[in-house]
């Protein structure tokens, strides 16, 4: 018996590559900025730095929980064992070739992460998470290669932008207005928390991207990048998963070999 | 109570103007090119369209609270006061003009003008974009 | 002879084997008797609240309506054994024929268990709530003398709003299923009963919940048409190995994910298994080194995907303590599967399109509500037909405690009522001993 080890998804194109690479956990991703602690806890805007976390049910203690193997088997992650509340972080990618696009953040963070609740709109993505634990991977996704201060918003409410044209400094638009662009430092900066509360202090997410680096990191297919229909074992893949449901939906037991 | 409409229709197609940005445009642009616009004769009216910006934040925990857009502000066109409610993204410019000679003319300066102010680029085409009569909606 | 030549083991919720070498028809609702009862006792046994009945009765308050000068102030609870005995004697047919009525609470609530007979003798599910119903009624009525101008009010207590509404409004008879009339459409009976009913009936037991929740989804799939012919088989592996632990299968997954495992590693773990197997095979290397996957038993696969499905649960939303992440984690486990193999995921893509649907009628955005209200019944979980409610039940049980809909707000009756019985509590053992029972006569 060898044990299997994952593919991840089909492809040759960059695209395709860097969809593998952003969903692989044995991948470290490159950090490219440190946003601190303290500056991410703010610009979420949960809970004061320093603060204490609220729980929203007592700590879970080992044996005192219900008669369940399965309880006795999964670990609970840090923040699940105090009881902290669960809270949130949003991102809005661009479709401007944005390093990452929502819909491959649920993959990405799913297959590196555990404990998590996420989910995906047309452009933007939704992590839930226990308190603590998700500052930490807030942290990670904000100081990572997958987060373009330019192309990526960080946002609660009014997400919408991803899919409007850029602004004269190559930003996304974002009608709260919550980062702003500094013209000196060549820099973006965070002015408002992720609803847009005004932040008592700027917070630097520094330099955006070239374009010419972005189009060489993304995961987005575009037909004026790489067109999805240029990667034939994509396409592929979509018409076969799309035929062996329907065929499944039909008779699946007639289905052999396909 | 009939209410008029904002802008007076012209009742026939005349042509216009579209000049779509490749950027959307600060105020600061938006200014620049609507003042280097307003020389120009035959335009009978500017219309704009963008991304709209709201006054105030309009929900979530701070709704209510000033939003201190920075492009949501009062430029100066012409000596006027004009109140920007969009980050703008297009121009629709009517022109009153008689002939070809008289578009091409019109055309040709606007394009100039444009290239003169929107570094980051934009596409100009000439049709017909709105309405010129009066329909049904303009009755309520 | 078997009609399938499937066959499996059987292990229990501690993964410790019951019954080995099992035909696959052993476990059909159709030949299983532990499941036949559990089916049964689902009909048959009625819950009666005492004291909400004598607190209806003393302050006129009953079915949503507030009615004065007609108060009834009876000690119910003090004369809780009385009102049992009278209760027994209406209901019973013939003497040991399995009707049961005991108190519960200190005498705050009545379990009615109606005998067969009279479920034979009509041709609706809804006759053990009515035959208790009205017997209660008429016990009341007798027992404390109420006279003729004052008898409606006791009917209102015990029936609720009913006739004037179509289900049992404000009533104080609780069975575990619903009316016929809120069924989705023909045998959705046993599809609706909400998670939180389930995760009360097992104690938060996980692994039991998934089996108990797989058993009334398979049932269910029998009494809609949906398990018959060549697509019977399909439903008993679902409820085989996703349900009741074939092979240990799904207990070994979650072992071995258990302490650092993601969604991700769970896909690794079942196509592992699946390849191990021989399950699926390679078909084809693509010149990227992408390997397409090909089954010649699309059935067994979809089992196996099935299995993975309620584990990735168990290790995210477990991980979590937190029910919420359940249709999310259906939706991208099935999403991250058919990536990584090209074959469909459980249920064919239905299980990944109501993770869809779900994750907005569970969070708030459509409206209030909790993965915990969810059932089988529900017009976005309907179309995965048996095993996606397992995984649903399964997050809940999980859940520390995060839920506004908990099984506590929701299914306390169920729970004080029916808590302590065996055919809930442990249906894995009772489905396992019984199949155990009947291998050799298959």
């Amino acid at each position: 018996m060898t044990a299997y080890k994952r593919q991840f998804y089909p492809g040759n194109s960059t695209p395709a590559k860097n969809r593998r690479r952003v969903m692989d956990p044995k991948v470290k991703l490159k950090k490219l900025r440190d946003v601190s602690m303290d500056d991410v806890v703010r610009i979420m805007g949960h809970r004061n730095p320093g603060e204490d976390y609220k729980s929203i049910h007592p700590p879970i203690e080992e044996g005192k929980e219900p008669d369940c193997p399965i309880r006795k088997l999964v670990e609970p992650i840090e923040g699940a064992k105090k009881g902290d509340r669960i809270r949130y972080i949003q991102f809005t990618d661009s479709v401007y070739f944005a390093p990452i696009s929502p819909y491959q953040r649920a993959w990405m963070y799913l297959s590196r992460y555990r404990g998590l609740d996420t989910g995906t709109l047309s452009g933007r993505q939704i992590i839930e998470m226990r308190e603590r634990d998700l500052e930490k991977l807030a942290k990670e996704m904000i100081d990572n290669e997958t987060f373009d201060p330019a192309l990526t918003g960080i946002r609660g409410a009014t997400v919408h932008g991803h899919a409007c044209r850029l602004d004269e400094n190559g930003l996304m638009f974002d009608a709260w207005q919550r980062y702003v662009w500094d013209k000196d430092k060549k820099e973006v900066v965070y002015v408002k928390d992720q609803v847009a509360i005004p932040l008592d202090r700027k917070i630097s997410v520094g330099k955006p991207a070239s374009m010419a680096d972005l189009k060489k990191r993304t995961t987005i297919f575009r037909a004026d990048g790489v067109d999805m229909r240029d990667d034939k074992e994509v396409t592929a893949y979509g018409l076969r998963i799309h035929k062996l449901r329907t065929l499944g939906g039909y008779q699946p037991f007639n289905v052999k070999d396909v | 109570m009939l209410s008029e409409p904002t802008v007076e229709y012209a009742g026939i197609p005349l042509p216009e103007v579209e000049i779509f940005s490749n950027a959307l445009l600060s105020a600061e642009t938006t200014e620049k090119v609507l003042n280097a616009l307003d020389p120009i004769e035959h335009i009978r009216q500017i219309n704009m369209t963008g991304e709209s910006i709201s006054k105030n934040l309009n929900s979530g925990p701070g709704k209510g609270i000033p939003n201190n857009h920075s492009e949501r502000k009062v430029i100066k066109v012409g000596g006027k006061d004009v109140e920007l409610r969009f980050q703008v993204g297009a121009f629709y410019i009517e022109l009153n003009v008689e002939n070809q000679e008289m578009l091409d003319e019109a055309v040709e300066k606007i394009r100039a003008a444009c290239d003169a102010n929107m570094p980051r680029g934009f596409s100009l085409t000439v049709g017909r974009y709105s309405k010129y009569r009066k329909t049904l909606r303009d009755y309520k | 002879m078997p009609k399938y030549k499937d066959v499996i083991d059987l292990y229990d919720d501690n993964g410790k084997r019951i019954a080995k070498d099992i035909p696959l028809e052993a476990i059909s609702p159709l030949r299983n008797n532990a499941i036949k009862k559990i089916a049964s006792l689902t009909t048959r046994t009625v819950a009666v609240s005492l004291a909400g009945i004598e607190k209806s009765l003393k302050t006129g308050s009953m079915g949503g309506a507030l009615i004065k000068g007609k108060e009834i102030d009876i000690k119910l609870v003090e004369n809780g054994k009385k009102i049992a005995a009278a209760v027994k004697d209406k209901v019973q047919v013939t003497p040991e024929d399995g009707t049961s009525v005991s108190l519960k609470a200190d005498g705050k609530s009545l379990v009615v268990i109606v005998p067969e007979a009279r479920m034979s003798a009509g041709v609706e599910y809804t006759t053990g709530f009515t035959a208790v119903a009205s017997a209660v009624t008429e016990a009341i009525i007798d027992e404390f003398k109420v006279p003729m101008y004052k008898a409606n009010m006791v009917k209102g207590a015990v029936w609720g709003r009913y006739p004037q509404t179509v289900g049992f409004d404000g009533a104080n008879v609780k069975s575990i299923l619903e009316i016929p009339q809120n069924n989705e459409g023909a045998g959705y009976a046993l599809r609706n009963i909400m998670a939180n009913h389930v995760v009360a009936l097992v104690n938060k037991n996980a692994m039991q919940g998934v089996a108990l929740s797989s058993i009334f989804e398979q049932c269910g799939a029998f009494e809609m048409g949906d398990a018959i012919g060549n697509f019977e088989r399909t439903h008993l592996l679902g409820l085989a190995y996703q349900g009741l632990n074939a092979n240990n299968m799904l207990y070994t997954t979650v072992k071995k994910n258990g302490k650092t495992g993601t969604v991700g590693s769970v896909v690794e773990t079942i196509i592992g298994a699946a390849i191990d197997d021989g399950v699926i095979y390679v078909k084809e290397t693509l010149p990227s080194g992408y390997k397409i996957y090909s089954t010649k038993d699309l059935p067994l696969w979809n089992a196996y995907a099935a299995v993975g499905q309620v584990a990735a649960v168990m290790v995210n939303t477990g991980a979590a303590r937190a029910a919420q992440g359940v249709p999310g984690t259906v939706l991208y486990y099935n999403d991250l599967l058919e990536h990584e193999t090209g074959l469909p995921g459980t249920d064919y893509g239905r299980s990944a399109g109501v993770g869809v649907g779900m994750s907005f009628f569970s969070h708030s955005i459509y409206g209030g509500g909790g993965p915990g209200l969810f059932h089988g019944n529900h017009v976005v979980t309907k179309h995965s037909k048996g095993v996606l409610i397992p995984a649903v039940t399964a997050a809940n049980c999980l859940d520390g405690g995060t839920q506004t809909f908990s099984p506590e707000a929701t299914s306390g009756l169920i729970k004080e009522v029916f808590g302590d019985m065996v055919e809930f509590r442990t249906p894995m053992q009772v489905v396992g001993a019984e199949a155990k029972k009947i291998a050799k006569k298959i």
